[in-house]
């Protein structure tokens, strides 16, 4: 009995102290940016409650395709809630006048290009993908 | 009527040819200066008996509704948003247009035309896309007198952390000229809306509430039985329970609205008429079908809770069908008891025997993109 109880208990642990799958993301910010902005700053981007960066500036934010694994880890790891809960949020938004959505590019370079091109832009790309011409939020 | 389809065909047109010029103006080399969405639907609506939303025992395709939602960006903080419709019955018009200013990460605040912050639905109402369900929960009937549209005023939005997002505003009720009354004048508004995000996946609580005030005008008297220059407030509260996760999309609301005596139609009564409204519904996504039902609920006036010309209980079940991405299919029946929400339009028809029990078929199809 009291072997049982050890088993299930390891197992327990076991269950509890494995990682959440890290997604293969990495978050990106204009170089020029100077506002320190973490995580869930982003996710209030992503969910519409920030429309400007804390020194006024306003967001330019950039969505990758439904499809795209490092837009299901963002959404997921980033935002808390899947791609589907995301669209849902998105229609209430727009059709109560209440925020613009990001704007959907089809690459991780479209979305470099994009940051890099606009100081008050923020965006993901695969963490492979980043390069020089953009900063990445830690 | 035929005035009004010739609108709405102008206007499905302009819908048409501003969203297939969208497409060809998106590039990432810029953030969205103008948006424009656009969403629809077409029904068609059968009742076995009485007569409900138009529909009675011949049956209706008197119920689409086409809107464009604008958006254009002023400056760094201010953006413009206007939401134009036409419906079979309605002319065109601006259902809610407002200039929209961010003050800083936190807060916004909005001035115009404004869709009421309450409940689940209310500012999102016309657009079916948005919901599993054809008719929306008796809670936003118009027929059920328990929410208003619009306002003309001010709101401001406030998010306290990342959970909490508190919205306050106060102005005039905006009416739709064809509902206006001419016997009374609406002073003010006031209410709000609390939102919490709970650390459930999906899940919302919300508490919503207003006060409108009115004022008694001219002849009044003879209208209402309210005498010129009276004034009196009308509450309106909901309670609202949200869950989408998981394939799943469960909601249930309990409406509760006051109207004092003083605002009660010719004879005035002497005491308060409470109404409550309330609903549980549960839709479930299986790959491109989503079954749907839902139990509805409102009397409204329930110190009378026993006539059926008070009351109506609406079991709903439905199924709807995703046809492409942004178009959607649906069936759904309604099997309801009283006619609470009927019995103006079995009045204006001269029904003398209005049914119990008397059922509502419905089919539709909506877009949105």
């Amino acid at each position: 009995m009291r072997k049982s109880i050890c088993y299930v208990a390891l197992l327990a642990m076991c269950l509890v102290s494995i990682p959440a799958m890290a997604g293969d993301y990495v978050i990106i910010t204009n170089k020029d940016n100077a506002n320190a902005v973490d995580k869930d700053f982003v996710a209030k981007i992503y969910r519409g409650e920030a429309k400007v960066w804390p020194n006024g500036d306003s967001v330019a934010a950039y969505d990758l395709p439904e499809d795209n694994a490092a837009r299901v880890a963002f959404d997921q790891e980033v935002v808390g809630k899947s791609v589907s809960q995301m669209k849902a949020l998105w229609g209430q938004l727009i059709f109560s006048g209440k925020a613009v959505p990001p704007k959907k590019v089809d690459s991780d370079d479209d979305v470099k290009k994009a940051v890099a091109s606009n100081k008050g832009a923020v965006g993901y790309i695969k963490a492979s993908s980043t390069d020089g011409s953009v900063k990445a939020i830690k | 009527m035929k005035q009004s389809k010739i609108k709405l065909s102008a206007v499905f047109g302009a819908v048409c040819i501003v969203t297939s010029l969208i497409g060809a103006t998106h590039s990432y080399a810029e953030e969205e200066r103008f948006t424009f969405n656009a969403f629809g639907n077409q029904d068609y609506r059968r009742s076995t008996a009485n007569s409900y939303m138009g529909a009675d025992s011949s049956g209706t395709w008197d119920n689409n509704f086409l809107g464009l939602v604008m958006s254009g960006k002023v400056n760094e903080k201010t953006r413009l948003w206007a939401q134009l419709q036409a419906t079979t019955t309605l002319s065109p018009r601006f259902t809610w247009m407002f200039v929209d200013y961010q003050l800083n990460e936190n807060v916004s605040a909005h001035v115009g035309r404004i869709k009421f912050p309450f409940g689940l639905y209310n500012e999102t109402i016309s657009n079916q896309a948005l919901r599993p369900t054809i008719a929306e929960p008796v809670v936003y009937s118009h027929a059920a007198d328990m929410t208003y549209d619009a306002y003309h005023g001010v709101g401001v939005d406030w998010h306290l952390g990342s959970n909490l997002l508190a919205q306050v505003f106060g102005g005039n009720i905006f009416v739709q000229p064809e509902f206006k009354e001419t016997a009374l004048r609406d002073v003010s508004v006031i209410g709000g809306r609390l939102t919490y995000n709970t650390p459930v996946d999906g899940m919302r609580l919300m508490v919503s509430g207003n006060r409108t005030t009115v004022e008694a005008m001219n002849n009044s008297v003879v209208t209402t039985g309210i005498p010129t220059g009276e004034k009196a407030s009308e509450d309106r509260a909901i309670l609202s329970f949200d869950y989408v996760a998981h394939d799943w999309d469960v909601k249930a609301e309990y409406n509760y609205h006051k109207t004092p005596a003083l605002l009660t139609q010719a004879p005035p009564q002497t005491t308060d008429i409470k109404s409550k409204a309330y609903y549980v519904q549960v839709a479930y996504d299986i790959g491109k079908y989503t079954p749907y039902a839902r139990y509805d609920y409102v009397n409204i006036d329930t110190t009378l809770s026993s006539n059926p010309a008070n009351y109506q209980k609406i079991y709903v079940v439905g199924v709807g069908y995703k046809l492409a991405d942004n178009v959607n299919l649906r069936a759904e029946q309604h099997l309801n008891q009283g006619y609470a929400l009927g019995a103006a339009e079995i009045t204006a028809l001269g029904i003398t025997n209005p049914e119990l029990n008397w059922n509502t078929t419905m089919i539709s199809a909506n877009f949105m993109f």
